[in-house]
């Protein structure tokens, strides 16, 4: 037996190290999972894994803006005295394997998906074997790089045990959440993601997906033993290609769910506008779906195609009023930039985020992960600036390049950050569809109309920045620095008092929300419609 | 390494007066403020701590020795306190503190929480965990305490029957009201532990660590505690959230804004109603200079990095901004912190 702790991000539930954990305990390990979500919190996971004197720390590198804090937890925690094996897998360590163990003091590198990966090396260092020879990973061997082949994905997912959770659930507006995984991969090519190249470079099926008799029995389980109501299905591709396959999948797993009397339970879900139809909707709203996260990314037909979407923009108008039709809310990023987008294009694409003011939006600009599509082509044309541990370009239009540069500046916080203030509203629009579902009544309806408000405000605000950076942009003999970069302080800086009052409203109603949640469901359903009067509504 | 130095004086009522705050960086004192409102009402408390959950703190101590003052005592930040062991611990002679002072050690003890009873109550149940270093050194019965902060509003926690079980120790806590019924600013409460160490020298050595705790998802029944270091599951932002760019690419070129760069604001004390702000950036070492600014309150530049922000009296509770923006010659940013009710 070994003991292993995992560490990774913990802002929502982190399923790939609770999947991990679970295939861990189930081979007989001992496996912890602690949170790392900042460099801020180094210290005191260092101290824990001291505390804890595991054989094996494992840490998940998700996301390439997050390798910094990897390795310097790495650092950290040898520094400390760990001397037992350190090894690291998820996305970016798959395809980011040489430079990891080049620049961290790793023993292995865990590539793909990792789970019997994980087990295997376990059992090896239990039984007192080297960490070597073992499919999916890789590791130092006499200054070179071992690498074992290549594991495939695994078929049959159903066979993984469930993910490891903690006794306590997640809240979100004061109801217990769960995040699931109905299916692993996706079949699509975006240029740009690192899901579908990750599956795709691991050789085997990209997109596999569970049994819908077995996601019920999982539903079926937190909904009982943990009272979750709400379900955020982390599936990059849950809404299928096919109409008829989506229809079969997401019948079934409604019949799935009744007869496991699981009735009232509210999902959150990702799609496709290509894939969006009006049959679609009416399935997904029988299963108990609010709120689609929706694929929209650009307005402009070229930059859909170049970002390697399979739908054009009249999709997304389409898919968005079905979605309205149907009382399901979509949300949206929008990726304004990309290498080769126009000042136009931006135009173009700002001009839909007017006309969808009163949906939970945010923008972007596309980045590069390592192992696309994208990161090749802009390798190949010589553009790929900064390293595995931050890419970077510059866009072949010089007005776009600098409209972003002054909305990197003016709207950071505002857009950019990760707890920026139109995050907050995504999460906030959720979380009074939320309360209009499980409480109706007059005070879910103010409490939406609040929200309204609220975001319409943020985002005709936000417009104004955009329109703002974007004549600053349209010039192209703009060439005075230092007024640009006083006028982009000024801009940020006034958006920012701006955002007190917003960020304060936000808070208030999230928390209001949260209160209001938490009391609610502790009194019997028939009261569930009644609440005290709305605190600071 | 920075260290901060800050004088306070009592008044007549036993309250702390900010008197100065002064920075010292490698060989000495580099800057320094000095309060020309000393006239003004005080907060009732005084408090140092780093603004994240780890509860490492050095916190001045002897506030109840009457005499006026002044008294100065100094803390490095970020402020971890001198390692929880035995060696460490015997070792320190003074720690930047008046000899015959309590060694500031913020992981030799940690307090968790739980409810008495029922939730809702005015009742918890206190535990304190010894670091496992320190096992089997502490002397006698640890002292627990409440220390106000401006997070803990008007609430008092009244600790009695400090006791030992099988892990560690154990105690009762009443609350003046039901903690974490109303939003914040009631979201955070500070207890300070401070035991006796048997040193293998002989004699013994007074530590004291300071725990944050407050209750996760939260502002209600069934709320659960959750201590320093303690991961709360409460979901703060529900959404695609990765954030862009991702690059902060550090070469210039012929647009302007060519270099990217990112700020934040970090709280690193408090001393009654005054904030010590630090501006981080990753922006290497460029050279950039630093504007400060606030919605309320006075703003004073103690090095271009670092300012400290006083609030007038009455203001902890209400909604405050302060903001800096950085500038160099190819790079800006600006960031901001926010202060009051549902601000966290």
């Amino acid at each position: 037996m070994s003991r292993v702790v995992l560490v990774g991000p913990n802002r929502q539930e982190n399923l790939a190290l609770q999947y991990l954990a679970s295939s861990a305990q189930v081979a007989g390990h001992e496996p912890h999972i602690l949170t790392c979500n900042t460099r801020a919190d180094i210290a005191q996971v260092t101290a824990e894994v001291t505390h804890l004197r595991p054989e094996v720390v494992g840490l998940g590198v998700q996301f390439q803006h997050s390798i910094d804090e990897s390795l310097l937890l790495a650092r950290s925690l040898r520094d400390a005295g760990f001397s037992g094996h350190l090894t690291c897998g998820g996305h970016v360590a798959t395809f980011c394997y040489a430079e990891l163990l080049r620049d961290g003091p790793f023993d292995s590198i865990v590539r793909h998906e990792g789970e019997q990966t994980l087990v295997d090396l376990l059992d090896a260092l239990a039984a007192g074997r080297k960490a070597k020879d073992i499919p999916g990973l890789v590791w130092r061997a006499d200054g070179a790089i071992g690498m074992g082949p290549k594991r495939p994905p695994i078929r049959d997912i159903d066979t993984l045990p469930w993910p490891q959770r903690g006794q306590e659930p997640y809240l979100v507006a004061g109801v217990p959440i769960a995040f699931l995984l109905s299916s692993r991969g996706c079949t699509d090519t975006c240029s740009y993601c690192s899901i579908s190249a990750f599956s795709r470079d691991a050789g085997g099926p990209p997109f596999r997906m569970r049994n819908p008799e077995s996601v019920a029995d999982e539903v079926a389980h937190l909904y009982r033993d943990l009272q979750i109501r709400t379900f955020f299905v982390q599936d990059d591709l849950f809404i299928l290609g096919s109409e008829r396959a989506t229809l079969q999948r997401v019948e079934a797993l409604t019949s799935a769910l009744r007869a496991r009397n699981v009735t009232d339970a509210a999902f959150w879900v990702k799609g496709r506008p290509d894939s969006i139809t009006s049959a679609v909707l009416q399935a997904l709203r029988a299963m108990g779906v609010l709120h689609v996260f929706l694929g929209v990314e650009n307005a402009v037909d070229e930059r859909l195609a170049y970002l390697g979407r399979h739908h054009r923009h009249e999709d997304n108008l389409r898919a968005i009023q079905l979605c309205r039709e149907h009382g399901i809310v979509p949300s949206f990023n929008l990726m304004l930039f990309d290498p080769d987008c126009s000042l136009e294009d931006v135009a173009h694409t700002l001009a839909f985020a007017r006309e969808t003011i009163d949906l939970p939006w945010n923008m972007c600009r596309t980045e590069i992960y390592s192992g696309t599509p994208l990161l090749q082509r802009l390798q190949s044309e010589g553009r790929l600036a900064g390293d595995y541990r931050s890419y970077g370009y510059r866009m072949r239009d010089a007005r776009a390049e600098l409209m972003f540069r002054i909305l990197r500046v003016a709207l950071h916080e505002r857009a950019f950050a990760f707890d920026s203030l139109l995050n907050r509203l995504i999460s906030l629009s959720f979380a009074r569809q939320l309360h209009e579902r499980l409480f109706p009544g007059p005070e879910s309806r103010q409490l939406s109309d609040e929200t309204f408000a609220l975001m319409r405000a943020v985002h005709a605000d936000t417009l104004q920045i955009l329109q703002q950076a974007f004549a600053m942009a349209e010039p192209p003999d703009r060439v005075d620095a230092a007024e640009t970069q006083r006028e982009a302080v000024a801009m940020a800086l006034a958006a920012s008092r701006r955002d007190l009052d917003w960020y304060a409203r936000a808070g208030q109603l999230w928390e209001y929300c949260h209160v209001r949640g938490r009391h609610l469901l502790t009194q019997s359903p028939s009261q569930m419609t009644t609440t005290a009067a709305p605190r600071d509504l | 390494m920075r260290w901060l130095k800050v004088s306070y004086m009592l008044s007549r009522t036993g309250a702390p007066i900010l008197l100065s705050a002064t920075l010292a960086s490698g060989c000495g004192e580099t800057s320094r403020a000095r309060d020309a409102a000393s006239d003004s009402r005080p907060d009732s408390s005084v408090f140092v701590f780093p603004p994240s959950p780890d509860g490492a703190a050095a916190i001045p101590t002897n506030l109840c020795n009457c005499q006026q003052g002044p008294y100065d005592f100094t803390i490095p930040f970020p402020a971890e306190g001198v390692a929880a062991t035995p060696a460490a611990l015997c070792a320190d002679v003074s720690g930047g503190f008046d000899a015959g002072l309590a060694i500031v050690s913020g992981r030799a003890a940690r307090v968790t929480m739980a409810w008495a009873s029922n939730p809702d109550s005015t009742n918890t149940l206190g535990s304190i965990t010894i670091a496992p270093e320190l096992a089997g050194k502490v002397v006698g019965v640890p002292v627990v305490s409440f220390v106000p902060t401006a997070s803990s509003g008007a609430t008092q926690v009244a600790i009695s029957n400090v006791r030992a079980n099988g892990l560690g120790f154990a105690f009762d806590a009443a609350w003046s009201a039901t903690p974490g019924l109303q939003c914040a600013p009631s979201d955070s409460w500070t207890f300070k532990t401070t035991l006796q160490i048997q040193c293998d020298g002989g004699g013994v050595r007074a530590i004291e660590s300071l725990t944050n705790v407050r209750l996760c998802k939260e502002y209600g029944s069934q709320g659960s505690w959750v201590s320093s270091g303690d991961t709360c599951n409460a979901c703060a932002t529900i959404c695609e959230m990765a954030p862009s760019p991702i690059v902060p690419a550090q070469s210039g070129d012929d647009l302007p804004l060519g270099s990217a760069l990112t700020v934040a604001i970090r709280c690193l004390a408090k001393v009654g109603n005054a904030l010590l702000l630090l501006a981080e950036h990753e922006g290497g070492e460029y050279a950039f200079s630093y504007d400060w600014s606030v919605s309320t309150g006075e703003i004073e530049t103690l090095e271009r990095d670092v300012a400290l922000w006083r609030l007038p009296d009455g203001e902890m509770d209400h909604v405050h901004l302060a903001q800096v923006a950085v500038v160099g010659a190819n790079a800006s940013a600006v960031a901001s912190l926010r202060r009051g009710p549902c601000l966290a």
